[in-house]
């Protein structure tokens, strides 16, 4: 009796899950609705000035809604509404932009492809190479908020004090970081934990991890020159002591730009703002130069830690309305210019450097050097579903071994990314 | 078949007895059953990351069991079990038998402290031992330092089977201390003065007559935190969150369900996977089960 009755529930349960399944199947091209009121998902940064502008234009009807911005979480949510056949939202700032990538594929596949639908002036307004990422199979699937180029943040008064020189390519950082150890030990020059290492160094050097111009494809090839010349610089500086190991906000690395120990980092333009000035506040110090080149030219390129992006659903039912919002935001110079990030929109990023360059906090003008780097954004960096994989297994061989071995700890690495790639349904190219 | 005649003739108290668990039920079968049959049937459903979703039987369990990250977090939740399991039973029957042993008037206080660490558990005590173990900021700082790394942190992948292992401890221990000070009391007197007559001491008394008697509170804190422990989440994603790019997101089996589910939308994978912790746990609730004659009374069989 009481095995049927649980079997009897078995099957009831079955069918109910099965019924659901179908139901939920949307169709890809929703009725257009120019009333329709459009609903956005924000992080907390972006809540402000979203709902500034959802009030300036109450004819676009826009319900502004601040979400849970960590890692995966949205397009997790996205993923389980879509399942759930719930409503979705029209336009979804990403955070962590290589969210989009999951956005792309099955069983999501939320964005819509923006190019027929936007002005092409608006697209070329961007900084060159920050729609890049953006771009699969030749379809631009999201605006770039702003962008994290990295630059060279430096102590001006420190390095003048200890008569060196800022350097300009890596041959120089590697020799400033050996002697740095010598001269004067427990000085840093930043952090390579994670991103901070991967996307940064790594990615300045253009060596192809996330290479992805379309949702099946990678480009990876760890063992490619690109990527084992940057472990000739980073193996011996970690192994010195004058790279961490830590993440930047880690409470064991934070004393160190307190105390005024951090000579330069490597970091993206959102750094100065959010890590250095907080934790070493004296006006007339920090500087930012172009991030050394590599291989013996003169050639800079910079890799990009983070940089937010818009997102306008496909099956929104008014994707005017949508995109028009999803392009003041990141376009309008009043909204941009006031964004704590560099922006990625070109005439923004004017306005924006314009505060930037009045700040005291600067012992020169930044602003020169942050335009500068903003066009040189590396062309390997793209979204992937395995970026998270990817950082993961960086700590765990590179960041983990700390300059002991690190071309061992790098062929490891260089196996679980291409594991990682291929279990997250990537063709891997070489 | 007697008891089949003695409902038959007593429809009220079976009605009693149903309705003492009906609540149970409907819980047991809207969060415990129905998700796992859901888990069950998404598990041999494969969704491709282009192209439609196709039914397969092996699919889903061969790409979870051939991912690269499974061994590395399998032998991280060993690695915490093997140290956890042991010194929480340990711990939890050497103060029960203490506090058992020396029955004084601090008794009672003795056991709400113990069990008062267990009033946070877990995001709350994974937060609070977040700070414990950051040298920086930790309370007990300068007894940390011989735990600190290279590198000036003290939480990593390596270490968290031990760290985890304290946590557990410290959170878990005082509830079942309390219910194994209860089983001892339970266990007639004159049984360890017979046994004290006959010239076994106190640790005699302990291992050959009062553990035998509470055998089956053993097999039951074993089953709940072999479960509990084998399926650790909370903990190692906190901490991780916290100590950041210290901790793998990957770093126990069941944060690789969850990486499944939500970094890469992959319910079909997320649901495999789930599936196979269920059989292990169960059969290893089953093993315990058996070994120990769990359902028997009082431990007598």
């Amino acid at each position: 009796m009481k095995s049927r009755n649980l079997a009897m529930l078995g099957i009831a349960a079955v069918g109910a899950i099965v019924l659901a399944g179908c139901s939920g199947a949307a169709s890809d091209a929703p009725e257009q609705d120019a009333d329709a009121s459009i609903t956005v998902w924000v992080d907390d940064t972006r809540t402000a000035p979203a709902e500034e502008y959802a009030a300036a234009h109450p004819e676009l009807k826009v319900k502004i809604e601040p979400v849970d911005n960590t890692q995966g979480a949205i397009s997790s949510r996205i993923a389980l509404a879509t399942k759930a056949g719930d409503d979705l939202p029209d336009v979804v700032f990403l955070s962590t932009p290589d969210e989009l990538s999951s956005l792309l594929a099955n069983p999501v596949n939320f964005p819509l492809g923006l190019d027929g639908d936007i002005d092409q002036g608006v697209l070329d307004g961007f900084a060159e190479g920050s729609t890049g990422a953006c771009t699969f199979g030749g379809t631009v699937y999201c605006l770039p908020n702003d962008i994290a180029q990295t630059v060279v943040y430096y102590n001006k008064p420190l390095f003048e004090q200890f008569g060196y020189t800022v350097p300009t390519t890596f041959d120089e950082w590697l020799a400033l970081g050996e002697k740095l150890a010598v001269e004067h030990p427990g000085y840093s020059l930043g952090t390579v934990n994670a991103r901070y290492g991967l996307d940064a160094y790594y990615a300045s050097s253009q060596c192809e991890l996330t290479d992805s111009d379309d949702p099946t494809t990678v480009t990876l090839d760890p063992t490619a020159e690109e990527c084992t010349r940057v472990n000739a610089v980073v193996g011996p500086l970690l192994a010195n002591g004058t790279l961490s190991t830590l993440d930047p906000f880690d409470p064991a690395f934070v004393p160190l730009v307190t105390d005024g120990k951090m000579l330069a980092t490597i970091s993206p333009s959102w750094m100065g703002e959010y890590g250095i000035k907080p934790n070493s506040p004296t006006e007339g110090q920090w500087a930012v130069a172009l991030t050394p080149s590599w291989g013996g030219t003169d050639e800079h390129v910079s890799g990009a830690v983070g940089g937010g992006v818009w997102v306008v659903s496909a099956k929104s039912a008014n994707q005017k309305a949508a995109i028009e919002f999803a392009t003041a935001l990141s376009t309008d110079p009043e909204i941009q210019s006031a964004a704590p990030t560099y922006p990625a929109d070109t005439a923004s990023a004017e306005k924006w450097l314009e505060k930037v360059s009045a700040d005291p906090w600067y012992a020169e003008d930044p602003s020169a050097v942050l335009s500068e780097a903003a066009g040189q954004l590396s062309p390997t960096q793209g979204y992937v579903r395995y970026n998270t994989q990817l950082l993961d297994n960086f700590n765990a061989t590179v960041i983990a071994d700390a300059g002991g071995d690190i071309d061992a700890a790098w062929a490891t690495f260089g196996e679980q990314a291409l594991a990682a790639a291929k279990a997250a349904g990537y063709t891997v190219n070489k | 078949m007697t008891s089949v005649k003695m409902v038959a003739r007593r429809p009220r108290r079976r009605a009693t007895g149903w309705s003492f668990v009906a609540l149970y039920v409907v819980l047991l079968v809207a969060f415990g059953v129905v998700p796992v049959i859901y888990a069950i049937v998404t598990a041999f459903f494969v969704t491709p990351v282009v192209g439609p979703t196709y039914f397969s039987l092996l699919d889903n369990f061969a790409a979870v069991l051939a991912d690269y990250r499974l061994p590395v977090a399998a032998v991280n939740v060993a690695m915490y079990l093997l140290i956890w399991l042991p010194l929480l039973l340990v711990v939890v029957f050497v103060i029960a038998l203490v506090l058992d042993a020396k029955r004084t008037r601090l008794g009672a206080l003795t056991r709400f402290i113990s069990y008062v660490p267990g009033a946070v558990t877990g995001s709350a005590a994974a937060l609070l031992w977040l700070f414990m173990f950051s040298p920086a900021v930790s309370p007990i700082g300068p007894l940390l330092a011989p735990l600190v790394g290279a590198n000036g942190i003290i939480i990593s992948d390596s270490s968290l089977p031990m760290i985890l292992a304290v946590m557990g401890v410290a959170i878990g221990a005082g509830g079942w201390i309390v219910m194994l000070y209860g089983a001892l009391t339970a266990i007639p007197p004159e049984l360890i003065e017979a046994a004290r007559i006959d010239g076994a001491n106190v640790w005699q008394q302990a291992l050959h007559i009062k553990l035998p008697l509470i055998r089956s509170y053993v097999a039951f804190i074993l089953i709940v935190s072999f479960a509990a422990g084998f399926q650790v989440f909370v903990e190692p994603q906190v901490l991780g969150t916290g100590a950041r790019g210290q901790v793998s997101s990957t770093w126990s089996v069941n944060q690789l369900v969850y990486s499944y589910a939500s970094g890469e939308s992959n319910y079909g994978r997320a649901s495999a996977l789930s599936v196979l912790l269920l059989i292990i746990t169960v059969t290893a609730a089953v093993i315990i089960i058996r070994k120990t004659k769990f359902y028997s009374i009082d431990g007598r069989s």
